[in-house]
């Protein structure tokens, strides 16, 4: 049982390092527009939110890393977990910075709801405390993220339903 | 070596709090000022009954006793006037938010079978908070203490079904954090585990 929740975890972790990758990769498109318009405003905010969010991909991917581990030495069972949600058309259908903030938000979040979900299948208190420390990272940084671009860094009381 | 070695026990989490609520001089506390109101978490689960006597009761109360005290903080902090707009109103936020998560604790707790503790007449608070900046950080040195507390409740709970909650909060309380860090222009790095 706890293998299959932290192979949950990996597939979420990993479409969320895709999904930012994308959503890094439109961003810059949108910094070429405002750059061509003299937007400077708009061109700071683009880039403090790429910083963040390639921050954000690379602890996703880190993540990925340790729960496939962990998976992997808890046993060697295959479990084919749910697939997570596609961002793809989302962030191609993109027209401003608050849709890929949105992406990102997602995305995020969909890790977070997977673990904080998952939380109630997992014996071993280090691994407990390990997905409370990932879970608290992810609201860290996200709120960060947020904050880099002018948003509300606190909207939620909790995590919102997946 | 045995977890119990590595990692801060029920018992840590317990002197932690005490520690946290042996501070300064007293303040006047939740009558002062009512309390913002938002929706409970929305991940949540059916309570289980928790055996009579489980130290998980405990835990639980002492996350509630903490969310209280940061519910007395952050009225002190936004009823002392030194905030600029922009910070009241993320202080009150933060205020909404342990409301919302002292209500989810105390019904947890009900529902399990157990007594939730009732806020104190008064909490022991580290008053005066001085200027913004000082009072903001005393906000953050608050959410710092939950967020560690929730990380132990999380790796100690004998009840795994109650897990859930607890980590849904932790999650609100790491927003905290993050935004208090950016309004004291602290660190701002982005990190894989917290």
């Amino acid at each position: 049982m706890s293998s299959a929740a932290i192979a949950q975890f990996v597939a979420h972790e990993e479409s969320a390092a895709r999904a930012l990758s994308d959503v890094a990769t439109a961003a810059d498109a949108l910094a070429v527009e405002a750059s061509r318009r003299g937007d400077g405003a708009e061109l700071a905010r683009l880039r403090s939110f790429q910083l963040s969010v390639a921050a954000l991909a690379e602890a996703n991917k880190h993540r990925a890393a340790v729960w496939a581990s962990l998976a992997a030495e808890q046993d060697k069972a295959t479990h084919s977990p749910t697939p997570p949600p596609e961002f793809k058309q989302r962030i191609s259908d993109a027209a401003s910075l608050d849709d890929l903030a949105a992406v990102v938000d997602d995305a995020e979040i969909g890790c977070a709801g997977v673990m904080v979900r998952g939380l109630g299948n997992l014996a071993g208190s280090a691994v407990r405390r390990q997905v409370a420390q990932a879970v608290a990272a992810i609201g860290d940084g996200l709120a960060l993220t947020r904050a880099a671009i002018g948003k509300d860094p606190t909207p939620w009381p909790g995590v919102p339903a997946g | 070596m045995s977890e119990d070695a590595t990692f801060p026990t029920r018992r840590d989490l317990l002197s932690g709090a005490a520690i946290c609520s042996g501070l300064v001089l007293l303040a006047p506390v939740l009558s002062a000022c009512a309390p913002q109101r938002v929706a409970a978490p929305p991940i949540g689960v059916v309570p289980p009954r928790i055996p009579e006597g489980s130290p998980d009761f405990d835990t639980l109360n002492t996350l509630l006793q903490l969310e209280l005290r940061e519910i007395a903080l952050a009225n002190e902090v936004i009823a002392g006037e030194r905030l600029d707009p922009d910070l009241a109103r993320l202080a009150g936020e933060i205020r909404g938010h342990h409301v919302a998560h002292s209500e989810a604790l105390r019904r947890l707790i009900n529902d399990a079978g157990g007594q939730a503790g009732e806020a104190r007449e008064r909490y022991v608070l580290p008053t005066p908070l001085g200027d913004q900046r000082r009072a903001l950080s005393t906000l953050l040195e608050g959410e710092i203490a939950l967020t560690s507390a929730y990380r132990n409740a999380i790796a100690d709970m004998l009840t795994l079904r109650l897990t859930p909650v607890l980590s849904s909060n932790l999650f609100a309380d790491s927003t905290h954090v993050a935004a208090l860090r950016v309004a004291l222009d602290s660190d701002r790095s982005i990190v894989a585990f917290a």
